[in-house]
């Protein structure tokens, strides 16, 4: 009884102090896995696909600097939305078509943009087989290969190079495909009539395989598109860690040398500037 | 007065018709609980805008003998049908009923079940094109130009594709035709000089465990390049091995599907398709010991390095 008596105070006093550690463990956590743990990246209109040797090169660089994020990268339109609305990452790299579709829902701001020969944007080629006879006006009837850019991509693809051909987007049998290449190729093989592919790509893969690239053939370009650029998380910014990010991107070691060729870009901007 | 009525009565009529679908479901039905109808299934589903009952068929027709009523009474705009018994029944069930689209996918030689002999079906092959294999290898290996395959009289279409895509890419394809499993060395031997690469055809008469067993050691030691469809080849050994991906299977059918309900594109004209989303598997100890050295440019469109 008299052991009862001394012994139930100081394992009260116990659990109170393991409780209190643990809510501060909690709390610390929390914080560094809402706010700073994540770095995303989308980008379809890319010809990189080795997605596991992109995560490995951006989670080493970020390691080595001493940044405390995990770099995930997404092949999915669909699969990069629910994770970005269900967790959002400290930084994002992605498409800014992205960005203008959800721009009510966006709470990013603009840090680095790449720059590719010099230029911040891109275009989007339209191609047809290389034989083909239809003219682009009977494009409807047809099957077009391209990436999904989403609920509202079609609106801004009319805009972008439809419209200027008196095509409309939403009557085209459009078979989406998760990367450009991939669209390319179907193409080039004549297992659908067109594809919407970065021009960027289709230079890509004819200096690597001219065999490819000599059965299609450019019926259209698009206007200018800004590359994926990088962006923060607004209201939990940590300037520091910012700074740090911008700066593994900016520098010119072999590493950072290294993720540019695999995001295929050549150089970045300040938005500042 | 009443011909303004009647003009407005069938224009929303005809808007109606057109807009039917939209009230619909979608109905999917899978031959059974295999875990590889996971994934398309899910995507497929993400990206319809319509509500998805998912029926299955537990590998058996018979196992559930209400499933046929329930699935029409769930009045489908379109079914997707994964596995050949799904396909094949899918094509029955429809047979009264030729105003309900059918896509199938995931069926292993759909030329069997004659899937398409009815005009509501349409569907994406269970295969990778031979095309979508030449052009990824020459994309991996640019050099090569002159590529062996060996097959038996089961793989003639296959073959014929095959030739196909082998004038669009400027291949040279020498082909060798085998009666029996035994024969394979034989052939092996007889083309091995002439080519750059290997294909490895899904041929069952032909690539017996012990013919692949050989076919690997002979790749390696006539540092050859040496593909075919199947992740297993890849982890066997042989340098390289291109999958369909299945999230794309299921995205394809989701744009099929659209195409199908929303822009009136018939099953017929679609027939089937290649699978186009790829999965591409690289053995990096076999590339090195073959001496094929992988550019950057290279590893960029692989999807899976083997170490």
């Amino acid at each position: 009884m008299h052991i009862r008596c001394c012994t139930l105070p100081s394992f009260l006093v116990f659990v109170k102090r393991l409780g209190v550690l643990a809510l501060v463990f909690f709390l610390l956590q929390g914080k560094s896995a809402w706010a700073f743990s994540e770095f995303y990246y989308f980008n379809p209109d890319s010809s990189q696909s080795n997605l596991s040797r992109l995560k490995k090169g951006m989670d080493t660089l970020l390691a080595d600097a001493g940044i405390n994020l995990s770099f995930q990268p997404f092949a999915r339109l669909q699969d990069f939305d629910r994770q970005i609305r269900m967790k959002p990452p400290a930084f994002v790299m992605v498409p800014s078509w992205y960005v203008d579709m959800n721009k009510d829902a966006w709470k990013f701001h603009p840090l680095l943009r790449p720059t590719r020969g010099g230029a911040t944007t891109y275009h989007k080629v339209l191609l047809v087989a290389t034989n083909a006879t239809f003219e682009l006006k009977q494009l409807g009837s047809k099957t077009v290969a391209m990436t999904s850019m989403g609920p509202g991509g079609l609106d801004f693809l009319n805009t972008l190079i439809f419209n200027e051909h008196g095509l409309d987007a939403h009557q085209l049998n459009i078979v989406t495909t998760a990367k450009d290449v991939d669209a390319l190729f179907a193409l080039a093989l004549h297992q659908v009539d067109a594809a919407l592919v970065s021009k960027a790509n289709l230079e890509h893969i004819a200096e690597i395989n001219p065999r490819i690239a000599k059965n299609v053939k450019v019926v259209a370009v698009s206007g200018p598109i800004s590359l994926p650029a990088l962006y923060y998380y607004g209201s939990d910014a940590n300037n520091i860690e910012m700074e740090r990010v911008k700066k593994i991107f900016l520098q010119h070691d072999q590493y950072s040398m290294s993720i540019r060729e695999m995001l295929q870009v050549d150089g970045w901007q300040d938005y500042e500037n | 007065m009443k011909i303004k009525i009647l003009l407005t009565l069938i224009l929303s009529a005809l808007l109606s018709c057109g807009q039917a679908w939209a009230a619909k479901t979608v109905a999917v039905l899978v031959s059974d609980s295999e875990e590889v109808y996971n994934r398309p299934v899910a995507t497929f589903s993400e990206e319809m805008s319509l509500p998805i009952l998912v029926f299955n068929l537990q590998g058996d027709i018979e196992a559930d003998p209400l499933l046929k009523d329930k699935l029409l009474a769930s009045d489908p705009a379109l079914i997707f049908a994964l596995g050949a018994k799904a396909a094949f029944v899918a094509k029955l069930w429809t047979k009264e009923h030729q105003e309900i689209p059918v896509l199938f996918a995931m069926v292993l030689n759909w030329q069997r079940y004659k899937l398409l002999d009815q005009a509501n079906m349409a569907g994406i092959a269970a295969e990778m094109a031979p095309g979508t294999q030449f052009v990824n290898m020459t994309m991996v290996a640019p050099d090569v130009k002159k590529i062996g395959i060996i097959a038996s009289r089961h793989s003639a279409e296959i073959l014929t594709q095959a030739n196909q895509a082998a004038d669009l890419l400027d291949l040279e394809l020498f082909t060798e035709i085998v009666e029996r499993a035994h024969d394979f060395q034989r052939a092996f031997k007889k083309i091995s000089g002439k080519v750059d690469a290997f294909w490895v055809v899904n041929d069952p008469v032909v690539y017996t465990l012990d013919n692949m067993a050989w076919l690997e050691e002979r790749c390696l030691n006539e540092k050859k390049f040496c593909m075919g469809q199947s992740a297993n080849i890849a982890q066997l050994g042989l340098v390289m091995a291109i999958n369909p991906d299945l999230a794309g299977i299921g995205s394809q059918a989701a744009s099929l599907a659209k195409n199908i309900l929303a822009k009136r594109q018939s099953p017929a004209k679609i027939g089937v398709m290649p699978p186009l989303a790829t999965q591409i598997l690289i053995n990096r100890r076999t590339s090195q010991r073959i001496g094929l050295s992988l550019s950057s440019q290279a590893l960029d469109l692989v999807t899976t390095v083997v170490e």
